[in-house]
């Protein structure tokens, strides 16, 4: 049995998956965000090894 | 209770119509919530100052050591309850199980709020670490084989996608709690009991979002215009294995190995992430540029859930392991040659290490799938739940052999570079014992297999409660 196979079916619709997903989507975005910027750190305060020099 | 029916299996069976891309989300509203648990230590200094307020008072105030234990006892917690309920979740379904887990882990917070309010630490123990840890075990595997059977064309990317969700949970609990302890933080306060009272309210509601949402699907359903492989892998098998069949095979003891190997391995980088680039890049890598390389660990360990389980789904579980093992033991055994006294690269020892934790990740993510390739569909949510007890024994095992190797280390004067260049090495090895178990997994032997009637939901025969004579 598939859903192709069942005519006259009320399909979910895609406002209500598109819905669901903003609603993980925005906390889990929110918190990959903070973690980001917590990164970001390791990027700028550190010196010149990360730009390929060797650190004397 | 009429009221608590609608969480019954029979309750949540898929309508025609109802779109599978509706139970992911499902699944990562319970994954993020109890992923919060790897962001627990960020309570670990205010758990301290409860007398204090601004410094801990000796004697009065509780030490991090005895505050240390709740995350233990949680993560124990976690591998026992997953052991003992999955066979329940299999027939109770994945609503009801998610509910259960929002009840726990919610109650875990609040119970605890008490035991601050009473600066008892045996009620947070209780609350957060034993309640707490029931719900994290129950949510961790309630949606794994509902996905699996949502998504038989990629096993791998479904589970993955909800696995992931459990290492981005500590990226949203630990910014939330530090928010709200502030914003509760009074000259008399540290804020944590308030905090505890928000976070588990919240967690139950977006919880519950899960539950409401979850569905299983009918009888006999398959994805549209998919066919189940007419001649598949021989690594994937259409038979079904019984919970307590599996665990008597060689096969779940192998896997248990490749999962506890890889999770030993990645603990040994996550457990000294900051020491280590600080010591081995001496000057270079300041604290708080530490702090960024571990949050930067985190992204992939995260990102790397998704990607690798969703590579198992073109390349094969083994195939996926037998990258980790082999990859993840040269990488462990060249790492410390990063370092300041030999090629002095810090952008090199960051993509290494970024590798290696998508790795630590992946293992997580492909486990289910390949569970499920090995034992079937019908009972991987309880052969998953048994199998996370190779988590809690890495969990205690990783630091444990981490710590007394650099305690040894350091004893016998080695320098701080030299004790991770052995502490490493040693993951190497471990590695190396994951890749020799990996080799060893074959299909599981007829024998073991469950008496088949019909065929069940995602092209996997159902079968009978009669199981097949063992020999």
């Amino acid at each position: 049995m598939t859903d192709q196979s069942t005519s006259n079916v009320k399909k979910s619709s895609p406002a209500l998956i598109l819905l669901a997903w903003i609603v993980v989507s925005i906390p889990a975005a929110w918190g990959v965000y903070n973690t980001a910027l917590n990164a970001m750190k390791l990027f700028t305060q550190t010196s010149t090894t990360l730009s390929g020099q060797p650190v004397k | 209770m009429a009221l608590l029916s609608f969480l019954d299996r029979e309750h949540s069976v898929a309508p025609p119509g109802y779109s599978r891309w509706l139970v992911p989300p499902a699944a990562l509203a319970i994954h993020l919530a109890i992923g919060q648990v790897y962001a627990f230590s960020v309570f670990k200094i205010p758990l301290t100052q409860l007398v204090g307020i601004t410094k801990p008072v000796a004697g009065s105030d509780w030490t991090q050591p005895q505050v240390a234990w709740i995350f233990s006892l949680a993560i124990v917690m976690l591998g026992l309850s997953a052991a003992t309920f999955g066979k329940w979740l299999e027939t109770a379904g994945p609503r009801k199980a998610m509910f259960a887990a929002a009840v726990c882990f919610s109650a875990g917070f609040f119970v605890s709020t008490l035991g601050v309010h009473f600066h008892q630490l045996w009620i947070i123990y209780l609350g957060y670490g034993v309640i707490g840890g029931i719900g994290l075990g129950l949510g961790y595997i309630s949606p794994v084989s509902t996905l699996i059977k949502w998504f038989p064309d990629r096993p791998g990317l479904s589970t993955g996608l909800a696995i992931m969700g459990f290492g981005g949970g500590a990226m949203i609990g630990s910014p939330l709690a530090v928010k709200l302890m502030a914003h509760f933080h009074t000259p008399t306060h540290v804020g944590v009991g308030r905090t505890f009272v928000v976070m588990g309210a919240l967690y139950f509601i977006f919880m519950m979002f899960g539950v409401f949402t979850v569905r299983v699907p009918r009888e006999g359903w398959k994805p549209e215009g998919w066919t189940a492989p007419a001649k598949s892998s021989a690594m994937i098998t259409a038979h079904n294995v019984d919970v307590n069949t599996a665990f008597r095979t060689p096969q779940f003891w192998l896997l248990w190995v490749v999962l506890c190997m890889n999770v030993t391995a990645g603990i040994g980088i996550i457990e000294q992430a900051s020491p280590m680039i600080q010591d081995l890049f001496k000057g270079a890598v300041k604290p708080v540029a530490a702090a960024g390389f571990v949050g930067l660990l985190s992204l992939f360990n995260m990102g790397g859930r998704f990607f690798w389980a969703s590579v198992s789904d073109f390349i094969g579980r083994k195939a996926t392991y037998f990258i980790f093992f082999a990859l993840g033991a040269v990488l462990y055994y060249l790492l410390p040659q990063t370092g300041g006294d030999h090629l002095n690269n810090v952008r090199l020892f960051v993509t290494i290490t970024c590798v290696l934790l998508s790795m630590y990740g992946g293992g997580f993510a492909t486990i289910p799938a390949y569970l499920r390739d090995m034992f079937g569909t019908h009972n991987v949510s309880a052969i998953h739940g048994r199998l996370l007890t190779a988590w809690s024994t890495a969990g205690v095992l990783g630091p444990l052999l981490v710590n007394k190797i650099r305690e040894s280390q350091l004893a016998n004067g080695v320098d701080k570079a030299g004790v991770y260049q052995t502490v490493l090495q040693i993951m190497a090895g471990l590695l190396l014992v994951g890749f020799v178990a990996n080799l060893l997994v074959r299909p599981v032997s007829e024998k073991y297999w469950l008496a088949e009637k019909t065929s069940a939901p995602g092209g996997s025969p159902a079968p009978s409660l009669n199981k097949v004579p063992a020999q």
